[in-house]
């Protein structure tokens, strides 16, 4: 599993040539809990077409704020720097595919 | 070993939903010898995301995710298959054989079903609700509390959920305002207790219903609408969604189980419903407003129960 942290997350996320799913999560959080086995499967599944990381919200402060993250579990998907859809909460592995891979097909920038 | 799910076969028993009903029928229903598959969107359901638990027995205290697992570890441990999958459809072929699809393309046979799909949680449906949903609104206090230390935040609701939830926050936020539609909050009286001891920060607002959500990146203020003293604006950094839960009983419904006005689904005290072969379990379920860890078990157990009657007399 990739954690992206303050200090690589420019070059890791913002900079992927790939899109980037990065689950911002907290330890003391029960569903970031429950959500943990589905992002390493996605991250399995996806196997580098969609880099998936994980990022601790309460050792790498900046870019959690700088997201406005507010809620944990939230998944943000980046796609050339930018997010492109957000995620708070929850949700079955279903779901979240579903929710990525419609907004990568329509996703107007795409390249 | 947990053995692989098996498309040709027909199940003897399918439970839809893995929260604590699922669960639980589950466990009865591996004692009884029943041959069951568990159908579950994500295990353990709902009951992961309470804080603390204090009322299971045989536990003073627990988190939801802890004992949410230990059910889990329970169930499994017999040899039973689960399925984590959404259901999408319920068909019935003449012979009586259910039909089960799911949203990855599974199809699984059925003598009989146990509906244990739980309930979500209620939204308000007003505006700026799914716009700040994860910058500002939340509906799940255990998760985002340690987020707003120092805050101001709003708590819309008046019955347990909303008063645990108040009292969570009381650790972190500065200033909290409760926030009910009605004239009187319904919490049990040791809530309100516990609330009352927080008046420092605790407000608490009656005769007040969110009309707005408003903010620019984030969520910045809530428009309160009182039928005696209008529209009044509060200026907040988060707000928490606490008014219960909606059951979903859409499959139930697709199926022609009766359902009461809440859209609960109607059981009888066994656990059955109004269509042969279909059984309901947990907060799904109409038989009673106490939606309980401890009850959504002892219900998982007579809906199997009752399963395991009805095939003894087949």
């Amino acid at each position: 599993m990739i954690y992206f942290e303050d200090n690589n997350f420019e070059k890791e996320v913002l900079k992927s040539d790939s899109p980037v799913l990065v689950d911002f999560y907290a330890e003391w959080c029960p569903p970031c809990k429950m959500l943990s086995p589905i992002i390493e499967e996605l991250a399995d599944e996806y196997n580098g077409k969609i880099k998936v990381g994980k990022l601790n919200i309460d050792e790498s402060v900046n870019w959690a704020r700088k997201y406005d993250v507010m809620s944990v579990p939230t998944l943000i998907l980046f796609k050339d720097g930018q997010e492109i859809l957000r995620l708070p909460a929850l949700r079955s592995k279903e779901d979240i595919k579903s929710e990525i891979e419609f907004k990568l097909k329509h996703d107007a920038r795409g390249k | 070993m947990m053995p692989e799910v098996n498309k040709q076969k027909i199940y003897g028993l399918v439970i839809i939903g893995a929260g604590p009903a699922g669960l639980s029928a589950s466990i009865y229903a591996s004692r009884y010898k029943i041959d069951h598959l568990v159908i579950g969107k994500i295990l353990g359901g709902i009951a992961t995301e309470a804080y603390e638990i204090r009322n299971y027995p045989g536990k003073e205290n627990i988190t939801g995710l802890e004992l949410a697992n230990k059910m889990i570890a329970h169930a499994k441990s017999s040899e039973v298959s689960f399925l984590e999958d959404e259901v999408s459809a319920i068909d019935r072929e003449d012979g009586g054989i259910f039909i089960i699809k799911t949203k990855k393309d599974n199809q699984i046979l059925t003598r009989k079903i146990i509906l244990a799909m739980g309930a979500s949680r209620a939204q308000l449906n007003v505006q700026g609700e799914k716009e700040f949903w994860g910058k500002g609104v939340t509906y799940c206090a255990t998760c985002d509390a340690p987020l707003y230390r120092d805050k101001v935040v709003v708590v819309v609701g008046g019955g347990d959920s909303a008063f645990s939830s108040a009292v969570l926050l009381a650790n972190y936020a500065q200033k909290i305002y409760l926030i009910y539609r009605r004239e009187n909050f319904h919490a049990q009286k040791a809530w309100q207790n516990q609330v009352d001891g927080l008046s420092d920060k605790i407000i608490k607002i009656l005769n007040n219903e969110v009309k707005e959500i408003k903010g620019d990146k984030v969520l910045r203020k809530v428009i309160l609408k009182s039928p005696h003293q209008g529209n009044q604006e509060l200026e907040i950094d988060g707000l928490f969604v606490e008014i219960g839960s909606l059951a979903n009983s859409e499959l139930a419904r697709s199926l022609g189980v009766e359902v009461d006005d809440k859209r609960q689904i109607k059981i009888t005290n066994e656990g059955r419903t109004n269509i042969k072969d279909v059984y309901g379990a947990g907060d799904i379920t109409n038989l009673t407003g106490l939606k309980q860890i401890v009850v959504a078990a002892a219900q998982g157990a007579i809906a199997s129960h009752a399963v395991f009657e009805d095939i003894a007399n087949e």
